[in-house]
């Protein structure tokens, strides 16, 4: 069964670029646009993999962890933090609060999916 | 003829250092005091000004500050070491110097000490870092989009026109945010090179020290701390009022009068742990904390200083499963590895 990834970020660039290689990987996709549709959409239908902004509004990307991690139901859910925050401390942070992979922008396409195939289990 | 000379001379430097706003100790390399004017018997607190010469400075800063910053001088080839500590009485912190003039024999070598009150006026630091680092941060999300849209296109040589198109637009908007951002961060960077850094090393129990004493003073919550040594390089008085007010916003929010520090090196931090009982904060929480100002500029934020500082803080559970703690990574003294502990 194809697997489904939920991309989530406010801006639309990278929702159309991350959103069209995760196609090309073969992966289904759906994307939200701040951190509470964000929730919505796994409500909704519970995805595989969530590719998710930190910097979003109404709810950041690391309030959308913890609330991923916090809930049982969706807590086997596995997230890549795609995020402007450099800093070894950042990284830190979304790790320590559930995250299974943190990339930094600017990122490679091919490490991304790369990133992505590892984290879901697919090499 | 060469009395009279010597007498007025003498004079004068008394008259300089009655005058002098900074405190002045000399000592020799085993601190015990030869010398102290005013304003350093004022700044140590030091009740008998007429019997202080001949006892050691370990009676009026803390020890393990002065202990660990002389032996670095003894055995480094460094002349000359600052860092930040406190009065004995653990009510202020002081910026202070050491020097140490080498005689021509170690027993004739002396320490000469100077001694500033570290007030507000140091606790800047965060505006300019702040925006700097958001400066670079804004640039790596249209580098980002750039990278992603050049390579797919290079990569997908039969893709759809329509996708290609999609694809060129984003490279020629996120070029133009790149162009924008570049001439922002580069006027921000003009205005840091002239800035100053009020950056200091200061030993764990000393920030603790003060910390509690406002604490206590203010009526706030209890800490508990293990008086473990780790030397820290931060802006110390911002981060002691960025401590104070997170430990005012924790007792509130979490009901809790009492709370444990733990501090553990890691990598080039100093990890400093404040522990409760129960549950951690909720992410939004903490975010939250980032937001509150400091008392002397609007402008500055919890958040920002702890930019200012490389840091970002966050709630997890603790190693004990009933336990929850705030993590507040601050920056390690890049002399850690090299102060010892061993006596005077």
């Amino acid at each position: 069964m194809t697997k489904n990834i939920l991309v989530a970020d406010d801006a639309p660039n990278v929702v159309l670029s991350v959103e069209f290689l995760m196609k090309q990987a073969g992966y289904d996709v759906r994307t939200a646009n701040n951190g509470e549709e964000a929730l919505l959409a796994i409500q909704e239908k519970k995805p595989d993999l969530v590719l998710l902004d930190v910097m979003m509004p109404v709810r950041d990307g690391y309030d959308v962890c913890q609330a991923i991690k916090a809930d049982p139901d969706m807590k086997d859910i596995r997230i890549i933090m795609l995020t402007a925050k450099g800093r070894p401390v950042e990284k830190e942070k979304g790790i320590a609060l559930g995250a299974d992979e943190y990339i930094t922008k600017p990122f490679s396409t091919k490490e991304l999916v790369e990133k992505v195939r590892i984290v879901l289990g697919d090499t | 003829m060469k009395l009279q000379t010597d007498t007025k001379n003498t004079s004068q430097l008394a008259s300089f250092f009655a005058e002098l706003r900074e405190g002045f100790i000399v000592c020799d390399t085993n601190a015990r005091i030869l010398f102290c004017n005013p304003a350093g018997i004022n700044l140590l607190k030091i009740e008998d000004a007429d019997d202080v010469s001949g006892c050691s400075l370990c009676n009026y800063l803390t020890e393990t500050a002065l202990v660990d910053n002389i032996n670095l001088l003894k055995n480094d080839n460094s002349h000359d070491v600052d860092f930040v500590c406190t009065s004995t009485d653990k009510t202020t912190l002081l910026d202070c110097h050491i020097k140490i003039i080498e005689g021509d024999h170690a027993s004739k070598s002396v320490l000469i000490i100077t001694l500033d009150k570290i007030t507000h006026e140091a606790g800047h630091a965060g505006t300019d870092d702040s925006l700097l680092h958001k400066r670079v941060n804004d640039m790596r999300a249209p580098l980002a989009n750039l990278r992603a849209a050049a390579e797919n296109l290079a990569s997908i040589p039969d893709m759809s026109p329509v996708m290609r198109i999609a694809f060129e637009n984003v490279i020629a908007q996120e070029s133009a945010n790149l162009t924008e951002n570049l001439e922002a961060l580069a006027s921000r960077c003009q205005n840091i090179a002239a800035r100053y850094q009020p950056f200091s090393d200061i030993n764990s129990k000393d920030l603790i020290y003060v910390l509690r004493h406002k604490l206590t003073k203010e009526k706030g919550p209890e800490i508990y701390f293990n008086n473990a040594s780790h030397w820290f390089n931060i802006d110390a008085f911002s981060v002691v009022t960025i401590l104070e007010k997170i430990f005012h916003h924790l007792r509130a929010s979490l009901k809790k009068a009492e709370f444990k520090i733990s501090m553990q090196d890691k990598l080039n931090f100093v990890y400093l742990d404040i522990i409760w009982d129960g549950a951690p904060i909720s992410t939004a929480g903490v975010e939250s904390m980032l937001l509150i100002n400091m008392p002397w500029d609007n402008e500055l934020t919890i958040g920002s200083v702890l930019e200012s500082h490389g840091c970002d803080i966050w709630s997890q559970q603790h190693d004990i499963p009933s336990q929850a703690m705030l993590r507040i990574p601050l920056p390690a003294s890049s002399k850690q590895r090299e102060r010892k502990e061993p006596g005077l």
